[in-house]
């Protein structure tokens, strides 16, 4: 793979990962008045998040990804993104023993890069849906991310299944099944294997894709 | 304005007790779409913050909150419901009941 081609797919893959980790799950699922907090790594990039609950629809926040690559034989930053971001919850519906959402999400920023000068106003936006038992879960999310110097469109689908129905003091342990495609920029969908362990308000992942990326999540709520 | 509007609405969907229900008194509310642990954080800090509560205990099997109340202290069912709703779930019941937390929570643990 050449550097620019590096260069580019580390980006659409963090694009992916800010679409599909914070908003997968609970990220967007913020209460009114509470904060959640996020870091995410894979061997290509890191990023963290903070975000606030300001109505039980609403919740807003900042998020700072960088990506990191091989440059002239080191591994190091390839670019940053510093992003502004709000997440709204167009339709939420209540089962006895599920829950089904729709979000939409959208913010702006501006980015830093090893492949373009400057600094470039940046903006990304998209819509997530998901639904979720205490046994099974499925969200499908686009994530379309614009400037200057890039356009990429993220999609995933995450499919979860717990072996036990863990209950609210328990550690829940979820098994994931990830797949994703980032529209031009990487052929064919990269799926990801991984293990989710929560209890209470911490929040943890880790897999390893069919490309050889490993990658963790940790999040909080406060 | 808007706050007692909700009350009202909930009293009226039959949500909430009406006014007369003592607001000391244990309360154990049903909550629909509450999955998850990690979601639901979100109820047990909003009822922790308040000086007027004492235990919580949540139940995602039997879909419940109940939440106990220091001495001569309570809040109200359209209280209760608002802090519910706020933290994105749906409140199917609101029952004042004379067992404690610990005693509700032994009674669902027992089944």
């Amino acid at each position: 793979m050449t550097l620019a081609r590096r260069r580019t797919a580390a980006i659409a893959f963090a694009a992916g990962v800010a679409a599909a980790a914070p908003g997968a799950h609970a990220g967007l699922f913020i209460g009114k008045d509470l904060w959640m907090v996020m870091a995410y790594g894979t061997s290509d990039m890191r990023m963290a998040e903070a975000m606030y609950g300001i109505t039980p629809r609403l919740s807003a926040g900042v998020g700072w990804t960088e990506l990191r690559g091989t440059h002239a034989g080191r591994l190091g930053r390839v670019t940053d993104i510093g992003y502004l971001q709000a997440n709204l919850l167009l339709h939420r519906i209540h089962a006895p023993d599920s829950v089904a959402n729709v979000y939409a999400f959208g913010g702006a920023g501006a980015s830093r890069g090893n492949f373009f000068g400057g600094t470039e106003a940046t903006w990304h936006g998209g819509l997530q849906a998901d639904w979720e038992s205490r046994r099974w879960y499925v969200n499908g999310n686009v994530h379309w991310w614009r400037s200057d110097a890039f356009s990429y469109r993220i999609d995933s689908l995450t499919l979860g299944w717990a072996p036990y129905a863990a209950d609210y003091e328990d550690w829940a342990a979820w098994l994931l099944l990830k797949g994703e495609r980032r529209d031009p920029l990487m052929s064919g969908t990269e799926v990801t294997p991984a293990l989710r362990l929560f209890r209470k308000a911490w929040w943890f992942e880790i897999g390893r894709s069919n490309r050889g990326s490993w990658m963790f999540n940790v999040m909080h709520v406060f | 304005m808007f706050k007692r509007s909700i009350a009202a609405a909930l009293v009226a969907l039959g949500v909430v007790s009406p006014v007369w229900a003592d607001p000391t008194k244990t309360a154990r509310i049903g909550v629909d779409g509450m999955v998850c642990a990690f979601c639901a954080q979100g109820i047990e800090k909003k009822l922790k913050a308040r000086a007027e509560v004492e235990r919580i205990f949540v139940s995602l099997e039997n879909r419940i909150v109940a939440v106990g109340f220091r001495s001569g202290r309570g809040l109200s069912d359209a209280e209760l419901g608002r802090m519910i709703v706020d933290s994105g779930y749906k409140v199917t019941e609101i029952a004042r009941v004379d067992a404690s937390v610990d005693q509700i929570r032994a009674s669902v643990q027992r089944r």
